[in-house]
Parts: C-alpha cells; sequence; structure tokens
C-alpha cells in the first residue's frame, strides 16, 4: 500500500471510520513511515483549529426576519439552542511533538 | 428520546400542512444549526445572512415533501448545501472574514494569541480555497461531526467518496499549510 493510501485511512481513523484491521495497518506503517506521522500529526492539529473556530451567534437581526417570513411576526425571541448544547465535541489535543512523533501520533490516533 | 423524535415528526407533520407555529418551533430547534454550516461555508457573515433566510425559504417551500426516509437534520443540511452551491453557481463567493471580526468573544492581544490567529487565518483561508465538494464534505464532517453515511446522503455520493473527499480536502489543507510554512 502507498502512502497517499495510508493517509486516507488516518484521515478516516480520525473520524473513527476504519475497521479494526485497517487500525492495525495504520498503527504498523505509522511504526515506520516518519513522513506520515508528520503529517497525522499535523491533520491532527488542523482538525483542533478547524474545530475550535469561533462562530458569531446568530444575529436577532435575522431571526426577526426569518421569523417574519414563516408568518410568526416579530415578536419576542426565543433563544436558540447553542452549538454545544447539540452537538458534543471531541476534545483533541493541540500539543503535538515533531521530534519523533510515532508514539505520540498513534496514541493519539488510539492504537488498534 | 423517542418522544423527542415524536414530537419532531409532529412539528414536520404540522409544517407540511402550513402552521405557522410549527414552523417557528422547527425554526427555533435547528436555526443555530443552519446558522453554524451558513458562516462556515460562506465565511462571511452578510453572505452567511443572506444564505440562512434562503435556506429556511426552501425549507418552508419544500417540507411538505419531506418523506422522513432521513435523518431530519439530515435532509436539513442538504437542503442548506444544495442552497449554498446554488448560490455558488450565481455568484462568486464574497471576502472571507476573519472569526475575530465576525465573532462577538474578544480576545487579548498576547503574541500567543497573535500567533494562533495568524495560524487560523491562514487554515481559513486555506479551506476557502478548498473545491466546494471536498470543502462540503470536511466542514459537514469536522464542524458538524457527521458519519461518512451521514456526509454521504447530504450530498449525494457514496461513502467511500466521502470517505475520500475529506482524506483529499484535509491533504491539500496539510499541504497548503506545509507550503506557507516553508
Amino acid at each position: 500500500m502507498t502512502c497517499d493510501l495510508y493517509r486516507e485511512l488516518i484521515s478516516a481513523q480520525m473520524d473513527g471510520e476504519v475497521t479494526e484491521t485497517e487500525a492495525r495497518h495504520v498503527h504498523a506503517h505509522l511504526q515506520q513511515c516518519d513522513a506520515c506521522c508528520r503529517f497525522a500529526a499535523l491533520l491532527l492539529e488542523q482538525q483542533a483549529a478547524l474545530a475550535a473556530a469561533p462562530i458569531p451567534k446568530q444575529p436577532k437581526r435575522l431571526q426577526e426576519r426569518i421569523r417574519v417570513r414563516i408568518g410568526v411576526g416579530a415578536g419576542s425571541i426565543r433563544p436558540a439552542m447553542t452549538a454545544g448544547s447539540i452537538l458534543g465535541r471531541h476534545g483533541i489535543p493541540l500539543r503535538i511533538v515533531h521530534a519523533r512523533p510515532t508514539s505520540r501520533v498513534t496514541s493519539l490516533l488510539g492504537r488498534p | 428520546m423517542l418522544s423527542g423524535m415524536t414530537n419532531e415528526l409532529d412539528l414536520i407533520r404540522r409544517c407540511g400542512l402550513g402552521e405557522a407555529a410549527a414552523l417557528d418551533a422547527l425554526y427555533v430547534q435547528h436555526g443555530e444549526r443552519v446558522w453554524r454550516l451558513c458562516v462556515r461555508m460562506t465565511g462571511n457573515q452578510t453572505e452567511a445572512e443572506d444564505l440562512s433566510q434562503e435556506v429556511w425559504l426552501a425549507v418552508f417551500q419544500k417540507i411538505g415533501g419531506f418523506r422522513c426516509e432521513s435523518a431530519f437534520s439530515t435532509w436539513l443540511y442538504r437542503v442548506t448545501v444544495n442552497a449554498y452551491l446554488q448560490r455558488r453557481r450565481q455568484a462568486p463567493p464574497e471576502d472571507v472574514i476573519s472569526p475575530d471580526e465576525m465573532a462577538t468573544d474578544q480576545r487579548s492581544s498576547s503574541e500567543e494569541h497573535l500567533a494562533a490567529n495568524e495560524r487560523a487565518a491562514r487554515l481559513r483561508a486555506a479551506v476557502a480555497a478548498l473545491p466546494e465538494t471536498l470543502r462540503s464534505a470536511l466542514l459537514l464532517r469536522v464542524n458538524e461531526e457527521l458519519s461518512y453515511a451521514a456526509i454521504a446522503e447530504v450530498l449525494g455520493c457514496t461513502s467511500a467518496a466521502a470517505k475520500m473527499r475529506i482524506a483529499r480536502a484535509r491533504a491539500m489543507l496539510a499541504g497548503a499549510v506545509a507550503e506557507e510554512d516553508r
């Protein structure tokens, strides 16, 4: 299997979408491929940064406009659900060891 | 859980009959979810507001045709992504605005935060530069935490294609960030 295919599996493993066999293959590959280890570390860092990106609250004027279009008028606006209340977040550590990342990365990805 | 689903199905049924209070309740339940995806897809608050309105208008027009064959949230994501793609076909994207400009939270201007903001801005620019199909798949996974099967349903592709799109998006981001670091 090429590194490109392993990287597709590394991505899928971050999302919990690999089989046990695939996870074992990824783990074994990361033991011997520094480039894929660095790639996995970068992906984990990116994932954390993307998940943590702030989102402004839905403006009240927008809620008013939409509710007017629904036909319930410009009455009092009920509080909307927060992002955190709808979907839980999986915390991913931001600290990545770059020097010899194999053990760190494989532990972050979860051993098979 | 079951009663929550029953309530939602009842709401959807009443929405299909044009009951304004039911539409309003559905909007209250899911408004923030749609808003988040609109902001992340457009990267621009003004455009996200327009898109969010278009999405809800489409929801209200199409909900009578919702057959409960998928989760309502999946259907809602599909309507959102389709409205966004429709918009992109008609007009180029507006400028991406940094979350510091958009978000209401005030952060400290310490060096650490400035560096983090700079990294975040670079990453956001790289995300904005991704092809639409890859970006949609990535955002639905990373920010909305949808499974590959659900993403496939939203985007109208196979799970294998969703998996490949996400991996490709991540690889492109990694390449873009590594390029900037050189």
